[in-house]
């Protein structure tokens, strides 16, 4: 009983209330309000909606952690969206929105010519929520606004097709975004030439500005589209589960009218039947598998109920199967041979916490670790893959790097700062030793790595 | 003249603290595991997500560095620890943390 009344006063402590005030400026209609957690540069997941009807112009969420949060008024129409950041403490929070008397006027085109009927969605610059809007047979939208500013408009005319990305600032002139007639289309095929549908199409578009990469999917033709890419010089490549990824098309899309067509084929490679078990032989499921040849990941799969998986590899390259399981550790199967491929993920057993740190104690925060297991160099982009894990090989403000749940072995390092310096350690970090080279034994590990300036 | 010492000595204070906290980490975009922006130190790139597409961008961002790590630091000592051990070794020996020798380079 004691117990209970420590946890109902411990769980009283957390939850804060926060209260949201409206000032309706005039608007009469309802407004949904919705909270959500604030993740920096994600998108909002609304956790809570409570909707006022008319008359009413406030409304309060309880129960909430501290912490930040992300604030939505929504009214019927498409642009009447209003948001607000809120911060909650353990006494909880309280913030006030004012609706605008603003209107918004958006045009689309194409080429110069309006663009009817074309579906416009508008990412909030900084808090990253979205609101869709369509425009009429001429190309018009004429609505009210609640949030000016700046937004990442998609526009498409077709829902098939990938759209067209551009930057938008809403204030007092009309928006007219005029989409470029530029549109790079395909087929992705097999190794029988037979269409493949729902592969993963990606074009990767470099300007002097900046690295674009929008992503679509094959039909049941195999057909894909981009609608109004960009001018600058462009990469397409396309994957599915059980291919191998293809090859890139590189190509240059210059001047205010181009087509580019090109077909994408996606070879199965060389078939492996691969086992993915754990220290004892019980198969792991849902375990992902990545092949990595020459450092590039090649192809991804995820192991089925009995742990097996058959992984495409392309024929002719030195690779290795990287094994991640959902329950931490890592396993490498290197290819050889002509037999199934047994991935033992030994158990994730231990833990290491890497300090990186001048003579003096200045903290060597924010560089990445090019990490070596028992010999086996883990390439940077499954490094990347590690770190959406939380299994971040970048050390923090205090210059740690924290792994869990790994396995036993020896660990090396070598820092970097930045991808080419990663790519350069990683062709010969086979031909030299590793700067850091720790033993992990079984249960909790800590190294303090100090480094001395070269002279 | 008082005032204008004070403009000035605010001035050079403004400039001389580097506005480290309106800058952004620095991020690129990560096709692998489904298309986001992550962390990338030493990058000189900022990064925006929306559903369907990713951009990787020039701006000023937290820690660029062009220089490598490796060439302006080398490794001096290695100390490892473990709930009942504590090694220093140098780095041209693999750091362990032998539980047959407990405390033996302390």
């Amino acid at each position: 009983m004691r117990m209970l009344i420590v946890l109902l006063l411990a769980l009283s402590a957390d939850a804060a209330t926060l209260t949201v005030e409206v000032n309706r400026n005039g608007f009469s209609g309802p407004i949904e309000v919705a909270v959500a957690p604030r993740v920096e540069g994600n998108p909002p997941v609304w956790s809570m909606k409570e909707t006022l009807p008319a008359g009413k112009s406030s409304v309060a969420f309880a129960d909430l952690g501290s912490g930040l949060y992300i604030v939505i008024a929504r009214g019927p129409q498409p642009l009447q969206r209003l948001s607000a950041k809120a911060n909650v403490g353990a006494k909880g929070g309280a913030i006030r929105l004012v609706i605008p008397k603003s209107k918004a006027s958006v045009r689309t085109k194409l080429a110069g010519q309006p663009l009817a009927d074309a579906e416009v969605t508008l990412t909030h610059d900084e808090l990253r929520w979205d609101m869709q809007l369509e425009t009429d047979d001429k190309g018009r939208f004429e609505g009210a606004l609640w949030e000016p500013g700046v937004y990442t408009a998609a526009v498409r005319k077709d829902r098939a097709a990938a759209p067209h990305y551009v930057d938008v600032t809403f204030a007092a002139e009309p928006v007219i975004i005029d989409v470029p007639d530029r549109h790079v289309s395909g087929h992705v095929m097999d190794d029988a030439g037979k269409p493949l549908a729902g592969a993963l199409v990606m074009l990767q578009t470099e300007s002097n500005q900046s690295t674009l990469t929008v992503r679509t999917t094959s039909a049941l033709d195999g057909a894909f589209t981009f609608f109004g890419v960009r001018e600058g010089a462009h990469s397409l490549s396309a994957r599915a589960p059980s291919y191998v990824h293809s090859d890139a098309s590189v190509f240059e899309l210059r001047g205010a009218s181009a087509k580019h067509s090109a077909d994408l084929r996606l070879t199965r490679g060389t078939q492996r039947a691969v086992r993915v078990i754990d220290e004892r032989g019980g198969p792991i499921a849902n375990a992902t598998l990545y092949t990595a040849c020459n450092g590039y990941i090649k192809s991804t799969l995820t192991t089925d109920a009995d742990g097996r998986a058959n992984v495409a590899v392309p024929a002719s390259a030195a690779c290795a199967i990287y094994a991640l399981p959902k329950e931490g550790s890592i396993a490498v199967g290197r290819i050889e041979g002509t037999e199934r491929i047994v991935i033992r993920v030994p158990d994730g057993s231990s833990s290491l916490r890497l300090a990186l740190k001048s003579e003096a104690g200045a903290a060597f925060s924010d560089l990445w670790l090019l990490m070596r297991v028992d010999g086996m160099v883990v390439p940077p982009p499954i490094a990347r893959i590690l770190g959406a894990r939380g299994f971040s090989l970048v050390t923090d403000d205090e210059g740690t790097i924290s792994l869990a749940h790994i396995p036993p072995g020896t660990y090396e390092f070598w820092p970097y700062r930045n991808e080419a310096e990663g790519r350069m350690i990683y062709e010969v970090a086979g031909e030299f030793a590793a700067p850091i080279s720790v033993n992990v034994t079984t249960g909790e590990n800590e190294a303090t790595v100090k480094f001395k300036a070269r002279r | 003249m008082k005032l204008t010492r004070i403009i000035l000595v605010c001035t050079l204070l403004l400039l001389a603290a580097s506005p480290m906290f309106a800058a952004p980490p620095c991020k690129t975009c990560v096709e692998e595991g489904g298309s986001a922006c992550d962390f990338d130190p030493g990058s000189g790139t900022r990064c925006r997500f929306v559903a369907g597409a990713c951009e990787t961008y020039g701006g000023y961002c937290i820690n660029f560095a062009e220089t490598t790590i490796l060439a302006e630091w080398s490794v001096a000592s290695i100390e490892m620890t473990r709930p009942d051990t504590k090694t220093v070794t140098t780095p041209t020996a693999v750091a362990s943390a032998a539980t047959t020798q407990p405390n033996s380079q302390q």
